[in-house]
């Protein structure tokens, strides 16, 4: 088997970069909802030392020096970009798992004339069609295929693909030598401590040690990771994403909140986006659990975590999912305290099709509420999200996250597209 | 209210229209989509937004919607999307001196302006 790991190269400074050329010498950071930390960084802005993770408001000074531009995310943009970086890829291979917004893993055993050339023609494919720069990691395991994608982008030697499985033994070990053992995917801090008090440091070394031993110490899992650095396939790729146990949809707020009516706007918004995603992967929710958070690190005002869950009859109806949310709702919020965050979690998922009558229901009901349904998801496909939504989220949000920064949604709003300008050629 | 006799009944069951059937039917064929006519390759297509009238002559006029294809190669008599001082210009492949090729980044190539009336 050969796996291959397509990864994106700074993906969201890079689409930002690709709609406006000017920013693409520029030291450029994308911040995450609420413009809190760094998310993104362009090549750059790494130069500079930003960290991934940093708050912003740490590095001002060092942004206000170096003409350091921050963006707000534009969430819009990335989700569009990345559908199309996987439309281009799944041609390379029957199985793809798309891993995260910006990564894929690819199964390129077989693939002619050889993995190598495949991932070096794909890399070459997405830059060119979708204008995204991505590395490639070709391994045995998707453990090993993380490794060598990450020597692809640290290593220009490589040239954006590292085909480990084809090394060399001495150049493999050499490489795995010179890589700390935390970067190997699945080691954590607490594990990486763990392991240092045994005396391993390197991935080389975790590759060497007893996986017996790793198992007895550790976990099954991290077992795993040792038997996979050794080109033991342990973690299949999934065909689909998996099924999940719970949808959630949240957010904090741009300021705290303390009365209910907003609250109430804000939850039920939440609920319709866990509906769309619940929809999305043809399930139906038994159960909606609402809850409230006040800002952790304000230990001036008086805190309160509640949460609440009423069990439904399954359902994928945004109606009686947004009034059970706002029920639980007005049961765990106490007046007097300032809420940083609310949110929705949608539980006791069953697919479609394993869907149960109700003893007593009206037999009409569900193809109404089916029926209604798909004229609200249809409207909203074809007028953009949230063009129809219940009166319960109310018309002005109040509540709505922070994005002072944000650069236009080039690829998916007619009205914010990018301009060519006819004339002279400087 | 009058009952709707081809609304889904108690039972579940959807009366169906039951005179003779349509003679299209099996004909049915898929709306006219511009998507479809359009768009070639759908994950390389990108949308802009014309700005100026310079290059009325070649049909595109202040405000008109572009339709950039970047799978297609620049050759004579296409329209390109170039990237120049940090701004994207469009200029016709002819305008494009031999000598200025390497110097002017090609975006993407303009397929379809759509212009409204």
């Amino acid at each position: 088997m050969i796996l291959a790991l397509v990864d994106c190269n700074n993906f969201y400074a890079s689409c930002e970069q690709l709609f406006d050329p000017r920013l693409r010498d520029r030291a450029l950071v994308v911040l995450s909802n609420n413009d809190g930390c760094v998310v993104a960084r362009s090549a750059k802005a790494k130069e500079l030392g930003v960290p991934m993770g940093a708050p912003w408001h740490q590095m001002r000074e060092l942004a206000r020096r170096h003409q350091i531009l921050a963006l707000s995310s534009n969430y819009a943009l990335y989700a569009d970009m990345s559908a199309r970086v996987m439309e281009v890829l799944c041609a390379y291979s029957p199985t793809q798992e798309v891993y995260s917004i910006d990564e894929c893993f690819l199964d390129l055993t077989g693939a002619r004339p050889d993995a190598e050339t495949a991932g070096r023609l794909l890399r070459a494919e997405v830059l060119r069609l979708v204008g995204l720069p991505v590395s490639v990691g070709l391994a045995q395991t998707k453990t090993l295929a993380k490794l060598a994608n990450h020597f692809g982008k640290k290593r220009p030697e490589f040239g954006g693909v590292c085909p480990l499985h084809a090394l060399e033994e001495p150049e493999r070990r050499r490489l795995l030598a010179s890589t700390a053992a935390a970067e190997v995917w699945g080691v954590g801090p607490r594990t990486r401590r763990a392991l240092e008090g045994l005396g391993i440091r390197t991935a080389l070394q975790l590759a060497q040690a007893s996986p017996a031993d790793i198992r007895r110490r550790f976990s099954l899992t991290l077992e795993r990771t040792v038997r996979e650095l050794n080109g033991e396939p342990c973690h299949s790729l999934m065909a689909g994403p998996a099924r999940r146990k719970q949808i959630l949809s949240s957010r904090s707020f741009g300021s705290l909140i303390g009365e209910l009516p907003p609250l109430e706007e804000a939850c039920a918004s939440f609920a319709r986006r866990a509906v769309e995603k619940l929809r999305d992967q043809r399930l139906l929710a038994g159960s909606v659990t609402a809850f409230l958070r006040t800002n952790p690190h304000r230990e001036d005002l008086p805190r309160h975590f509640p949460g609440l869950c009423v069990p439904l009859p399954p359902t994928d109806d945004l109606r009686p999912i947004t009034a059970a949310a706002l029920s639980a709702l007005g049961r765990i919020w106490r007046p007097g305290h300032a809420y940083q965050k609310t949110g929705v979690i949608l539980g006791d998922l069953v697919p479609l099709e394993n869907r149960q009558g109700e003893l007593f229901e009206d037999a009409r009901a569900p193809a109404r509420s089916s029926a209604l349904m798909e004229a609200v998801d249809r409207v909203n496909r074809t007028f953009g999200r949230g063009s129809l939504k219940l009166l319960a989220e109310g018309s002005d949000p109040r509540w709505a996250m922070k994005a002072g920064n944000r650069s236009p949604r080039y690829t998916t709003r007619i009205d914010e597209l990018p301009r060519a300008l006819a004339g002279t050629l400087p | 209210m009058i009952p709707d006799p081809f609304e889904s009944s108690p039972c579940g069951a959807r009366l169906e229209p039951a005179g003779f059937p349509s003679p299209a039917a099996d004909f049915k064929d898929a709306a006219i989509s511009l998507d479809r006519a359009l768009i070639s390759h759908p994950a390389a297509t990108f949308f802009f937004r014309a700005g100026g009238s310079e290059l009325e002559s070649c049909g595109i006029f202040d405000g008109d919607l572009l339709i950039v294809d970047r799978a297609v190669a620049p050759a004579p008599g296409r329209m390109l999307l170039l990237v120049a001082d940090g701004e994207f210009r469009l200029a016709p492949f002819s305008r494009l001196g031999r000598e200025r090729q390497g110097e002017l980044e090609v975006w993407g190539v303009v397929r379809w302006a759509i212009h409204r009336l």
